[in-house]
């Protein structure tokens, strides 16, 4: 498990289990931590991993910054076979994803059993 | 007038921002997920402004004017940048942002969507960015 604590008041965990990386996103993406999510996430890309489940249960907020760190890097994953899969949305940030008809573009689910089940 | 305020252009006081006006707009009773999104639209109405009107240049300011009168909250950003941007963005869908991994231009759509009526005016060389929308207080 690898930690990042950002002073931006985003904190990720990420935690590789068999053939994928659940990622942990604590606190607010905005148009200030999407610089270093950004950052991070295609680091990670580079790294081989490309099936990421993302554990949204503590993500508070998200702008459309750090919605555009997710679109402009689904392609270098899902062109190599993998995918975004967000589980634990709070209301007010699923709504975000909503409100720009986003929710056939990701997949989305309630729980990281689900997550994990969808890639068994 | 519920809110007014000025900020110094970086992108830290984004979360300020909307501490203060979620709180101030709670008080006059704007809550849950309408509170949420007119949060999140005065949020990227900021950014755009701090970020690419101003180039988050700390020696200047923008101010955040909101008002509640008879069930109409008006929310006005004052900045002295150069906010530009392509109206035809506002019609493409969002295939296009995707097929062009586009990050910019999203929040104005989001803009769009959550408020009823959206204004950019140049004011005696300020910029006014006007976000109208009713709002059933409780």
């Amino acid at each position: 498990m690898n930690t990042t604590n950002k002073p931006t008041g985003l904190n990720l965990i990420s935690e590789p289990i068999v053939g994928a990386l659940i990622l942990k996103i604590s606190g607010e993406l905005d148009a200030s931590s999407s610089l270093d999510f950004d950052s991070r996430l295609k680091q990670l890309i580079a790294e081989g991993h490309t099936h990421f489940i993302f554990d949204g249960t503590e993500l508070a907020y998200i702008a459309s910054a750090g919605l555009g760190v997710f679109i402009s890097n689904k392609d270098d994953v899902y062109d190599k076979g993998g995918q975004f899969i967000f589980f634990g949305l709070r209301e007010g940030v699923q709504n975000v994803f909503n409100l720009l008809g986003l929710t056939d573009l990701f997949t989305f689910v309630s729980s990281q059993e689900e997550a994990m089940d969808l890639l068994a | 007038m519920i809110a007014h305020y000025s900020v110094i252009c970086r992108r830290e006081e984004l979360k300020s921002i909307r501490d203060r006006l979620g709180a101030e707009l709670e008080t006059h009773g704007i809550t849950g997920l309408l509170r949420d999104q007119v949060v999140l639209a005065v949020d990227e109405a900021c950014a755009n402004a701090i970020i690419h009107g101003n180039d988050c240049d700390e020696n200047r300011t923008i101010r955040i004017e909101a008002e509640l009168r008879e069930g109409i909250l008006t929310v006005r950003i004052y900045d002295v940048g150069q906010f530009e941007f392509d109206p035809k963005l506002l019609e493409r869908d969002i295939d296009y942002f995707i097929r062009n991994k586009m990050k910019g231009g999203l929040g104005l759509k989001l803009i769009h969507a959550i408020m009823d009526e959206v204004r950019f005016d140049l004011v005696d060389g300020v910029c006014v960015c006007t976000m109208i929308k009713a709002v059933p207080v409780s």
